[in-house]
């Protein structure tokens, strides 16, 4: 009673320290007013801050602080206060308070402080919006490019598919020309060692030679023909031409829950046909994903590798589908392990590729699945 | 010297068994000795180095192609001549091929007319390599035969062109000047050498001195 009492009792004012002299006196309380002021504004424009701006963390250590700042503005405004009313009790009460406000605020700030720490800055975030930025630029490009390559595709497709299939069955068909050109020229010896042979079969013999010949001819035309398309070459970044057919495979692939991984390792760029390589690499791919789709393999996974191998780039294209039966000869035209296949892709790309000057094959016992690879020559020198 | 004259084989290495059957076929029929094999590493495990003949190749094959074949063999040191065949056109495997050697590079079907033509060209120059080979290797058997004192003398006749004189010669060995006489008349008895410059000649195509004066 006599505590609460002595609260509110009425000292010898403050301003008889300062002998009221008015040059201390006003000193003291226009500098103790003007911090008052400043800290009743700063928790204003705390709360301010706070109520426009609900996504800001830590808003419990912004209030504490503003509670804290609060009560040392009212301590100061107490000791203007007490230059002519010598309240000490209240203001001691109000110390107190601050005091409390003060510990409880600077108790908060250590736990919270790793926290704290770990706020991106300002700088930091607009770096990582930037790369972000970038990425999404990027895959726009590559999303366009992809989508620009699948318009080649389907045109080139409508074109010269049978340009393409005549270049790859040229390979094909040439062998059987010579076999016969060679029979025909075994039995032509034969028949003319034998001195009763009716002439009309030598006769018969040498027209199968000559007609032979004239069909490699023909052949050879329609290649000169298609060989035109070495303009269209030109030095290939492989590995950004893997990753924009890998997109146009994508929704293929999801649809048969296949997973596409790639490998890219850093390669020089070979000479080659943008497009007729594109559709060497949908050609594996698809087989690829369709061997899988088809399975039912637990893992579902189209892996395509890139190396460099010096004078040559090596491309790998693994599936983990069943793999290629032993009879099935996979490069020889018109012949398909698939239902709806023509059996006409894995001929045409390897006859791209040898026109390249690089190699494609099927390569022998990689695991479980089947693993076609390809080169591509480097220029040399 | 004991030599048998052995017949020419043409080798052929082609994957496609149509082309196995019917190719050495008709050669037999001409009167060829033929062999063929479906793979190159079949032929490079089969193939004595030692046989006159040629190799009809073809370009592409599963494993190692006509190229990579090619390459092997020069790495080997083997020369037998090569006819590539191919079903492609392959005009930039067609220039590294003539350049490596080749002897031509016919595009299938061919007239079985010109792959004779080519294989009896192949045969010459295959004949020619091998009597040049044997030329060298009888004249390094007979360089072969100097005893050392005639080796030491013959190698400062080369050094020097042949222009140090038997005496010169001799005050560098520190010899009599009529044992050097005796010694440099051996050395080109020996060798088969009709003067010194001719023995400078012989030794520069067994590569024991050069024919250019450093």
């Amino acid at each position: 009673m006599t505590a609460s009492m002595s609260l509110l009792e009425s000292f010898m004012p403050h301003g008889m320290c300062y002998a009221w002299r008015p040059s201390i006196l006003w000193l003291n309380v226009i500098s103790d007013a003007a911090i008052a002021i400043a800290y009743f504004s700063i928790p204003l424009a705390l709360f301010h801050f706070l109520r426009k701006r609900l996504d800001v963390p830590f808003r419990g250590v912004v209030a504490m602080f503003s509670v804290f700042i609060l009560a040392c503005g009212l301590t100061h405004f107490m000791s203007i206060i007490i230059v002519w009313n010598g309240y000490y009790g209240i203001q001691g009460m109000l110390k107190a308070v601050t005091g409390l406000a003060s510990i409880g605020t600077a108790i908060m700030l250590y736990p919270v402080m790793p926290r704290m720490l770990a706020l991106r800055s300002p700088i930091e975030l607009a770096e990582s919006n930037n790369a972000l930025q970038q990425e999404i630029e990027q895959r726009k490009r590559t999303e366009s490019q992809s989508l620009e390559l699948q318009h080649e595709l389907a045109h080139m497709g409508r074109l010269t598919t049978m340009g393409q299939m005549a270049t790859g069955l040229a390979h094909e068909l040439n062998q059987p020309l010579l076999a016969i050109s060679q029979s025909a020229d075994t039995a032509s010896i034969a028949a003319r060692e034998n001195t009763s042979t009716d002439l009309e079969l030598v006769d018969c013999l040498d027209d199968i030679q000559a007609q032979t010949q004239r069909a490699g001819e023909i052949i050879r035309a329609l290649r000169q023909f298609m060989s035109k398309d070495t303009a269209h070459r030109t030095d290939l970044d492989l590995n950004a031409l893997i990753r924009q057919t890998l997109q146009l495979i994508n929704p293929d692939a999801r649809k048969h829950s296949v997973t596409l991984k790639a490998q890219l390792n850093d390669i020089p760029e070979p000479n080659a046909d943008r497009v007729q390589i594109a559709q060497v690499l949908v050609n594996l791919l698809r087989n690829g994903v369709d061997a899988i789709a088809s399975a039912s393999s637990k893992k579902r996974q189209v892996t395509v590798q890139t190396r460099d191998d010096g004078n040559r780039v090596t491309v790998t294209v693994d599936d983990t589908g069943p793999g290629l039966a032993d009879d099935v000869e996979p490069f020889k035209a018109f012949e398909s392990n698939k239902a709806d296949g023509m059996g006409m892709g894995l001929s045409i790309s390897r006859s791209i590729i040898e026109s390249h000057g690089g190699k494609l094959w099927l390569e022998e016992g990689a695991g479980s699945g089947a693993r076609f690879m390809f080169t591509l020559p480097l220029k040399q020198g | 010297m004991n030599m048998t004259i052995e017949q020419p084989i043409v080798y052929l290495v082609d994957d496609d068994p149509s082309i196995r059957k019917t190719l050495p076929r008709g050669l037999r029929r001409r009167g060829f000795n033929v062999e063929a094999f479906e793979s190159a590493q079949e032929f490079l495990n089969t193939y004595s180095p030692g046989q006159p003949g040629c190799l009809v190749l073809d370009l592409s094959m599963p494993g190692m192609d006509g190229l990579e074949l090619q390459q092997e063999l020069i790495n080997r040191d083997i020369t037998i001549p090569i006819i590539f065949i191919t079903g492609h056109g392959g005009v930039p495997q067609s220039v590294q091929a003539l350049r490596a050697g080749a002897i031509d590079f016919l595009e299938k079907p061919f007239m079985p007319d010109m792959l004779v033509d080519r294989i009896a060209e192949a045969f010459i120059q295959d004949q020619k390599l091998r009597s040049e080979r044997q030329h060298l290797a009888s004249i390094r058997k007979r360089f072969e035969r100097l005893t050392s004192r005639e080796q030491e003398i013959c190698q400062l006749m080369l050094d020097n062109q042949g222009k140090l004189s038997s005496k010169e010669i001799a005050k560098i060995l520190a010899i009599s000047h009529r044992t050097v006489e005796q010694h440099r008349s051996r050395v080109l008895e020996k060798t088969g050498a009709k003067s010194v410059a001719n023995l400078l000649t012989l030794a520069s195509q067994i590569g024991l001195a050069s024919s250019n004066s450093h």
